[in-house]
């Protein structure tokens, strides 16, 4: 093993600390800011040390160090479990390991705590970004391991083989990949308390389906079997609100599961990629008609998976677009109506003076929805605070908001007038990207509407936003609001005319992801289950998969190991003359049984000097000696004495002793 | 580290390993380094982590690295798998000198970057070999001792590319090194050291009169060297003194002042130098092995190999 | 297999090795360099039957023999031959010198100039001697023993490597052993036994001989044991310069002609090797100190290049 200059206690060469750089780079963006600074400003000193020669600090600095550091991931989450927390306090640590590094061993392992590093990034993002990501940092980790063990090569070179090393390890990889058991869901995942939740929580305030409209990330992808529906009716139903307390709308668990529709028509089949969200609710075209495996149906109709999806999950669903559900149960007609005892009076008042009127439910209905239209309402992004009774701030005075407003406003006038209702939130409409036809739904298309149940055909969908912003509806919420915070600096004003590429490129690069995630990413327990079965092999017990694996690593080897082989014999094949070959067995054979053969001693000195050794076996010796001359050596070599050589070494071979 | 030709080389031996029995050349055996079973524990860490979160990408990385591992292994084996070492030499040296053995290495056409070299009773050697480097493997030994050089075997090994593997080899060795005692200086050249009975009047190293300079010879005293005309280029060179001394004279072992025989081997060496070096004719007479009086540098070295290999 | 001259080659030694005593291997490699075609170089100290050999060699294959000592003041004429004007005839007649024989002792050679030297060498190389515009050819065989001192080096000058080229083979023949010197000092001169030598060859069958030496049979495997033994030279740094073409030649004319002499029409490895310390070792210097090597240390290269 090669040790470094033992005066210069740093490696002078940058390349940890930038892969710890690489390893730590996608963390930067939710990561506690000054973590970042932290690790960036350790290693920027330790390279800065080894090129000024400073000498490493004591023992007692460094432990004060990383003591620091960890104090300071306590108080910035006032707890060290989960996730977050845990990859926090690597970083802070790794920021400090570099400080000791003297040798070689210690900087392996540096390297290699890196890589859970690395992993957990992988962790937080799937796709093929990450995948490419991945394979970088792996590239690089390689270059710099070999580097450690060569201190004089330069970066290309060390490059080079490590990308050689990378290559060869693919196959393997694949076959491990292939035949390692998955588990259906996570076997013993760890509770995490901090988990960051994207897209809706349990809960939807006023103002939440607004902020999450700020962020441009993709909830999921919807690919269609056969022509997508048209756009005003792309609404991909999440979660169903039940409860109010005034405030905020809120789900509530659902007894029993939900019924089929007893009407449906606009038949769509269609596949979900769903990005993990760390919550267990599915969305779906409005409105599915079953669950997908390993999720349920609830009564509402609300799609529940049994698992928090943390990872990148694809199902397939069949729904209808126009659809009866029939008369309501006793409970939904119950929690339909339910409001609280107190509060906004003057919507409540609106309300009463509709029933006073006469109206029939559907006729309340459009009473509301021409109040919308016809009052000053705003659709914005950036609507005011409001006050304890916020319907009616809300409708009487502030007059501006987002979807979640009007939906929230429109469930308490019907169910105040007696009309069952319910707040529904989920997103509307998506890119359709043309390059594959099938629609990026991204968290800026969240969105609210409700569902009243006004005569015995059952639950309706409305959209009180339809009403005060149509575009929204139709175009998409870009139409509907000026300023689109999702879109960042890729906006097509500051783009100009470079904007139509860079949309396709982003529109391929996402085709592409969706294609790798199709293919690679999305191998679950079920999908192994199908492929090795499809393969012939057994897959019901663990032990059979366990069995699959060693059995599918065993004939890697055993090809891996044939061709090697292969290789290595045609290597060493062409310069060996076959009746070298055969003298050569003679000669290995009686190194056995006297003498060696020295590798530049001539055949005559060779027979004599085994001649005196084994004066027994000289007569024999001397025959395949003559043979071989008269083969290799003289002109008179015949055919036959090709035969007589082997059958003569055939003949020395079975001598024992 | 030393070479363990434990269990764990037993498993871990590759199938070229047989190949290469079967062409007689050596094993290379392969064993983790401690980094290496660090790195298999990150391996085991970074499953669990992908299983407990069932996350594909984390498998990936995992499996990735795995099979880097492996073939890690196959590389670092292939470092030294069908690597042969031609014949080796050694120049003779005076003892307390260093030996170098020379190692002639068949490289099999590849490339094979830091390559440890250790000959038994020496240091490490660290070498980058290439295919088109010409030169030799140089392996010092310090020759402590006078007598025969006869290092059993010559250890390879190397950790390249990753460091997480060792592979080693040990290939016998047939060399012999000489080591020619270190030549003792005397007050002068005593007479009686001279069999022969002629008492020329010149003709050898005396110290009574300065006749000139030559080359310097090993053991030559420091007060007789000729600094300044050594100063003018690399060569040493020495005074000589024409003195009292015999001529045709052959160097007789029992003739020698001294009790210890090593001693009287390093006096002999000494003047058996300075008898070549002054050009004449001189013979050895060792108990059990004479050598008749002779010129040249060839006959300098068959005489001092026979001192070298006195007692053998 | 063609064995015709074998007994008499052994025949031959046997007869020189009664008046040169105790040197067998250098009377083969004398008589290889001979039928082979070369010419002969010895290293060595006076008073060791080098004019001995050379004589004896001459007589027993009914050879013309010619001894010239080499001293600083010979002149290229003085080995080549003068044109005289004679008076009776008026007119230049050619004296040919001693070169015009058939073995020619060259004693001594590093004491002539350089311009002696090449005088002779060219002769030697081209079997012929141009004098005064005029070529004449040498007589057939043309076969040069010289001889050179190792240790005097005052007022000598030493062969340059181009030079050593030209021979084939240098031999040193070195003290006899004490058998033979008490033999010698017993018998005392013996130059009274090289009077009684009989011719054993008649000069034409010489000729023959090299022909048939020139055909042996070298197989591809034995040529590329010899290219491998070249190319080690080259690729060695334990030497200045490898091995030029021109030895890779002499190499296997010499190793045909071993073989021949052994009785072989074909030849072997260990042909090779039982001349290549003397026809390489005069031809390679060591890089270290620019010194030639001895046929012992040439000896020992050819342990480290295995046969193909």
């Amino acid at each position: 093993m090669i040790d470094m200059d033992p005066s210069a206690p740093f490696d002078k060469r940058p390349d940890l600390p930038l892969l710890l750089a690489v390893a730590l780079g996608p963390h930067v963006t939710w990561l506690p800011g000054w973590i970042t600074v932290w690790c960036l400003g350790l290693w920027g000193f330790v390279l800065l040390a080894a090129h000024r020669g400073y000498r490493p600090p004591g023992r007692a600095l460094r432990l004060i160090l990383a003591g620091a550091g960890l104090a300071g991931v306590g108080l910035t989450y006032g707890h060290l479990r989960g996730m977050d927390a845990g990859v926090s306090m690597l970083a802070v640590l790794l920021g400090v390991k570099p400080l000791e590094i003297t040798n070689i061993r210690d900087r392996m392992v540096t390297l290699f705590l890196a890589y859970f590093l690395v992993l957990s990034n992988l962790l937080e993002d799937t796709g093929l970004g990450m995948t490419l990501y991945l394979a970088a940092a792996v590239l690089w980790s390689l270059a710099v391991m070999i580097r450690m063990n060569h201190p004089d090569l330069t970066l290309v070179p060390a490059l080079k083989r490590a990308g050689r090393m990378l290559v060869l390890a693919v196959p393997l990889t694949a076959a491990l990949f292939v035949l390692f058991p998955r588990l259906p869901g996570g076997l013993f995942r760890l509770p995490d308390p901090a988990v960051r939740v994207i897209g809706f929580g349990e809960v939807v305030a006023p103002g939440d389906v607004g902020r999450l409209v700020q962020s441009g990330e993709t909830a999921f992808r919807a690919e269609f079997e056969g022509p997508p529906p048209p756009f005003e009716t792309l609404y991909w139903r999440g979660l169903v609100l039940w409860q109010y307390d005034g405030r905020a709308w809120r789900r509530s668990p659902v007894p029993g599961p939900g019924a089929e529709p007893i009407r449906k028509e606009a038949i769509h089949r269609y596949t979900i990629t769903l990005e993990p969200h760390h919550r267990p609710w599915l969305f779906g075209l409005d409105r599915a008609l079953g669950p997908p495996p390993g999720a349920s149906y609830a009564g509402d109709h609300g799609l529940v998976s049994a698992r928090d999806v943390h990872n990148q999950i694809r199902y397939t669903l069949t729904s209808a677009l126009e659809y009866r559900t029939g008369p309501l149960k006793g409970w939904e007609r119950r929690w339909g109506l339910g409001l609280p005892k107190e509060g906004n009076p003057r919507a409540r008042d609106l309300a009463a003076s509709w029933v006073a009127d006469g109206r029939s439910p559907a006729g309340m209905v459009q009473a509301a929805l021409d109040y919308f239209r016809n009052q000053p309402f705003f659709y914005t992004l950036d609507p005011p605070a409001l006050g304890p009774d916020g319907v009616d701030d809300f409708l009487f005075t502030v007059r501006r908001g987002y979807c979640e407003h009007y939906a929230s406003a429109f469930a308490f006038l019907m169910r105040s007038a007696g009309v069952p209702a319910r707040v529904v939130v989920g997103y509307l409409g998506g890119e359709r990207n043309p390059s594959g036809g099938y629609f990026i739904v991204r968290q800026a298309d969240a969105h609210a509407w409700v569902e009243v149940a006004v005569n015995d055909e059952g639950w309706m969908r409305v959209d009180p936003t339809a009403a005060v912003a149509p575009q929204r509806v139709l175009r998409g919420v870009e139409a509907a609001v000026d300023e689109a915070p999702w879109r960042g600096f890729w906006t097509e004003r500051r783009l100009g005319w470079v904007y139509p590429y860079w949309l396709q490129a982003r529109w391929n690069w996402d085709r592409l992801g969706l294609f790798w995630t199709r293919t690679v990413l999305d191998y679950t327990y079920e999908r192994q289950r199908s492929w090795l079965a499809r393969m012939g092999l057994k897959t019901g017990t663990l032990a059979d998969t366990m069995k699959n694996l060693v059995v599918g690593l065993a004939i890697l080897g055993v090809t891996v190991a044939a061709l090697t082989a292969l290789i290595a014999l045609r290597r060493r094949s062409p310069r060996q003359d076959p009746v070298r070959e055969q003298y050569d067995r003679f000669a290995r054979h009686a190194a056995r049984l006297g003498p060696a053969r020295p590798p530049a001693q001539g055949p005559r000195d060779y027979l004599s000097a085994f001649s005196r050794a084994r004066p027994d076996l000289a007569p024999l010796a001397r025959d395949i000696t003559d043979t071989y001359i008269r083969l290799r050596y003289s002109p008179h070599g015949q055919p036959s004495d090709r035969k007589r050589l082997s059958r003569l070494v055939r003949t020395f071979g079975r001598i024992r002793r | 580290m030393t070479s363990r030709p434990s269990f764990g080389s037993f498993f871990l031996r590759r199938l070229p390993a047989w190949l290469d029995r079967r062409s007689g050349r050596p094993r290379v055996y392969i064993l983790p380094t401690r980094p290496g079973w660090l790195f298999m524990l990150s391996l085991a860490g970074l499953l669990v982590g992908a299983v407990n979160y069932n996350n594909n990408l984390a498998f990936m990385l995992t499996f990735l690295l795995g099979s880097v591992l492996f073939v890690a292994l196959h590389q670092t084996h292939g470092q030294l798998a069908g690597l042969s070492a031609g014949p080796v030499r050694a120049e003779p040296v005076f003892a307390g000198e260093t030996a170098w053995f020379e190692l002639a290495l068949d490289l099999g056409g590849k490339e094979r970057p830091v390559v440890t070299f250790r000959i038994e009773g020496g240091g490490e050697t660290i070498v980058n070999l290439a295919p088109d480097d010409r030169n030799p493997v140089r392996l010092p030994l310090p020759a402590t001792r006078r007598g025969v050089l006869r290092p059993s075997a010559v250890e390879f090994s190397s950790t390249f590319p990753l460091g997480l593997f060792r592979a080693w080899t040990r290939i016998p060795l047939a060399a012999e090194g000489l080591v020619y005692p270190h030549p003792v200086p005397g007050p002068g050249l005593p007479s009686a050291a001279f069999s022969g009975q002629g008492q020329g009047a010149s003709g050898g190293r005396g110290v009574d009169d300065f006749k000139g300079i030559r080359g310097y010879i090993p053991g030559d005293s420091p007060k007789r060297i000729a600094w300044k005309a050594s100063s003018r280029g690399g060569r040493m060179f020495t005074k000589e003194f024409e003195g009292q001394a015999g001529i045709s004279p052959e160097l007789d072992f029992h003739q020698v002042e001294g009790t210890d025989a090593e001693y009287k081997l390093s006096r002999l060496t000494y003047l058996l130098l300075q008898a070549w070096a002054s050009g004449g004719s001189f013979g050895l007479k060792l108990p059990g092995r004479v050598i008749e009086p002779g010129q040249g540098r060839a006959h300098r070295d068959r005489c001092l190999e026979a001192l070298a290999r006195f007692g053998e | 297999m063609e064995c015709r001259y074998q007994e008499r080659f052994e025949t031959v030694v046997d007869r020189i090795s009664t008046v040169v005593l105790g040197k067998q291997p250098q009377i083969r490699l004398a008589l290889t360099c001979l039928f082979a075609g070369g010419h002969l170089l010895i290293e060595d100290i006076p008073g060791i039957g080098k004019t001995t050999l050379a004589s004896s060699l001459a007589r027993v294959l009914g050879l013309g023999f010619r001894r010239v000592q080499f001293t600083s003041d010979l002149l290229p004429g003085d080995v080549l031959g003068v044109s005289v004007f004679e008076q009776k005839t008026a007119a230049f007649v050619f004296h040919p010198g001693p070169v015009f024989t058939q073995v020619l002792l060259a004693d001594e050679i590093n004491r002539a100039t350089p311009k002696t030297q090449s005088a002779l060498l060219e002769a030697m190389e081209e079997r012929q001697v141009t004098v005064e515009g005029q070529t004449r050819p040498l007589p057939r065989p043309f076969f040069v023993i010289a001889t050179q001192n190792p240790i005097e080096q005052s007022g000598t000058f030493p062969l340059p490597d181009s030079q050593m080229d030209r021979f084939l083979i240098r031999v040193d023949l070195g003290y006899p052993d004490r058998a033979s010197e008490r033999f010698l000092l017993e018998l005392g001169e013996t130059k009274s036994h090289l009077m009684r030598l009989e011719t054993l060859l008649e000069p034409e069958e010489i000729g023959a001989v090299q022909a048939a030496a020139a055909r042996v049979h070298a197989a591809p495997a034995l040529v590329e044991y010899v290219l491998n033994l070249l190319e080690f030279t080259r690729n060695s740094p334990e030497f200045q310069v490898g091995l030029s073409p021109r030895a890779g030649l002499a190499l296997l004319a010499a190793a045909r002609t071993w073989a021949f002499l052994c009785g072989r029409d074909h030849a072997l490895p260990e042909d090779v090797q039982a001349v290549l310390p003397y026809v390489v070792s005069h031809r390679l210097r060591k890089a270290k100190d620019f010194r030639e090597l001895t046929a012992d240390e040439a000896a020992s290269l050819l342990a480290r290049v295995p046969l193909p």
